[in-house]
């Protein structure tokens, strides 16, 4: 037999009510789920593999299907923008994968509470393990598309350099911004039901905002201007652009940067001010 | 020192139905609506509306308790009486609208015992998930398997997935799961439905054995055979307010002798 480590609520042993405040409880919300990261890290990893479980591909069904997408749409917007160099398709395969891998983040984000709601109103876990699995499915299924994109670099003579190493920090700064956007649409979504809708509907016309089927210089005037001001064009050139040969973005990174500070600022005071009520709300 | 406090405890749930959940709503309907008088009604908690004219339901009201080790509580009442409500605040899911509550000690609450347990998961899988759900690290759920195994009786169903297994052994392996693990409170909520004869035969004991190992035990049923048996205190809870405070024969009296006076 063993003791359960699992402590609901755990308060000073003084007779008196120290209540601690909403922001220090929503801070230690966040710091037990990354604590107790078990729980996320083998659910996600169960979940992506059953989707894939009998099939003979398995898990590897991620990579070919971001395959033929690069391909068959490569091919095609190669020849409409007349980008017909070698550099194309590495360029359109690496900004596919990021690209799925931030939107179907925040679109999976704005059901993660309204989905796990069995398992919310079964005990007092911290809410954020919800959104640590909700992006970590999608960074697995990131790691399994990534392959596409080494493939069609490999295939049209694009090889690894140092640079590529600053992709590492790129993915991570990208994936703090995508776990605080994650929160905030987790927990608007659950208070009200319109906003995954929304938010698909958004990313459908954001996405050829985002320069994926084209390169950003392309664009000019007003369009190059809508491009700037897309914050995801910035997440996506932090990500790719050292593994284009691109080097070292700065205002890219000085924008991603400033995204996640000022964001988990405002997502925490949002999170302080509801977490207590999005029980009520499922 | 393990213990359940809760002080002029209010829960207020907000309703939002279909229409004050969206935003259109929110922004431009609300404001028109005109309030209406709330009517009465025999189940359920009270409703009303809050200062912004949206609906409410008051599922607690004014309940002020203290639970100490050694108590064995039975929770009595109509459906909608409130005795879910208080148990999800026991556990920490729902915080008081007002008031105070504090439950001190590792919390087990067993509303779903087969909460996590996905049906492609195998057996060995599910109790991964279900340790990990529970707060376990590796160590502990390898220590635990074997015991639950052994106890769930699956033999070799346990290598295949859950979608294999009958209502009846669902049951089985989620019971051995969560009764293999020691906690200070334990909260329940009409524990156990399929399972045959012989199986419910060892959950009793092995209930029992769990039950005991915990120092404070709150259980909602409407079976007062088994909250005879073990429970020594009850609550008795009507639209929300708590109207009794006792022994558990002398609260049960009381609760079916209001029965059959409305009868």
């Amino acid at each position: 037999m063993i003791n359960q480590s699992f402590v609901a609520v755990a308060e000073p042993q003084a007779g008196d009510w120290v209540e601690a405040s909403p922001l220090s409880k929503a801070i230690s919300d966040l710091r037990d789920a990354v604590v107790g990261w078990r729980v996320w890290f083998f659910i996600g990893w169960f979940d992506v593999k059953q989707r894939y479980r009998r099939s003979m591909l398995g898990p590897l069904w991620m990579t070919l299907n971001m395959g033929v997408q690069v391909a068959a749409l490569g091919f095609l917007m190669g020849f409409l923008t007349r980008n017909i160099t070698g550099e194309f398709l590495p360029w359109v395969s690496i900004s596919l994968v990021t690209w799925n891998y931030m939107s179907s983040s925040i679109n999976d984000g704005s059901m993660t509470f309204i989905l796990n709601n069995g398992s919310i109103l079964q005990s007092s876990r911290p809410l954020s393990v919800w959104v640590l699995l909700t992006v970590w499915k999608n960074n697995i299924v990131f790691w399994h598309s990534l392959i596409i994109f080494i493939i069609f670099s490999f295939s049209y003579q694009h090889f690894p350099t140092f640079e590529w190493l600053l992709f590492f920090p790129g993915m991570l700064l990208l994936t703090i911004n995508l776990l605080w956007m994650c929160l905030v649409v987790a927990i608007i979504s659950t208070r009200y039901r319109d906003l995954p809708m929304i938010i698909s509907n958004l990313f459908t016309a954001l996405f050829w905002l985002t320069p994926i089927f084209y390169y950003p210089e392309q664009m000019t005037g007003v369009r190059g201007v809508m491009i700037e001001v897309n914050p995801f064009t910035h997440l996506l050139n932090v990500v790719r652009d050292p593994l284009m040969g691109r080097g070292l973005e700065i205002e890219s990174w000085i924008i991603s940067l400033l995204m996640a500070v000022i964001g988990w600022t405002l997502t925490m005071y949002l999170f302080s001010r509801t977490r207590h009520k999005i029980a009520y709300w499922l | 020192m393990v213990s359940i406090i809760l002080k002029d405890v209010v829960v207020e749930f907000p309703i939002l139905d279909d229409k004050a959940r969206s935003l259109r709503h929110t922004f431009l309907l609300n404001k028109l609506q005109a309030l209406r008088q709330p009517k009465a009604q025999s189940v359920g908690g009270i409703m009303g509306r809050n200062r912004q004219g949206q609906r409410l339901v008051r599922a607690l009201h004014g309940i002020s308790v203290e639970i100490n080790p050694g108590d064995r509580v039975a929770l009595i009442g109509h459906n909608g009486s409130g005795k879910s409500t208080l148990l999800r605040l026991m556990a920490g899911v729902f915080q008081p609208t007002s008031g105070r509550s504090r439950s001190s000690g590792s919390v087990m609450p067993l509303f779903n015992i087969t909460e996590g347990i996905s049906a492609d998961a195998t057996g060995l899988e599910a109790i991964r998930i279900r340790g990990y759900l529970l707060g376990l690290n590796d160590n502990q759920i390898n220590a635990l398997t074997d015991e639950i195994v052994e106890f769930s009786d699956l033999g070799d169903y346990i290598d295949l997935p859950v979608r294999t297994y009958s209502a009846g052994m669902q049951v089985r392996l989620a019971f051995s799961i969560v009764t293999s693990i020691t906690s200070d409170i334990l909260l329940m909520d009409e524990i156990i439905g399929a399972g045959d004869a012989s199986f419910l035969e060892m959950a009793e004991q092995r209930l029992q054995s769990f039950v005991d190992r915990s120092s404070i035990m709150v259980i909602a049923s409407h079976n007062s055979d088994i909250l005879r048996k073990w429970c020594n205190r009850a609550l008795l809870l009507e639209h929300g307010k708590m109207i009794a405070d006792g022994p558990v024969e002398e609260v049960i009296d009381c609760y079916e002798r209001s029965i059959d006076s409305h009868k």
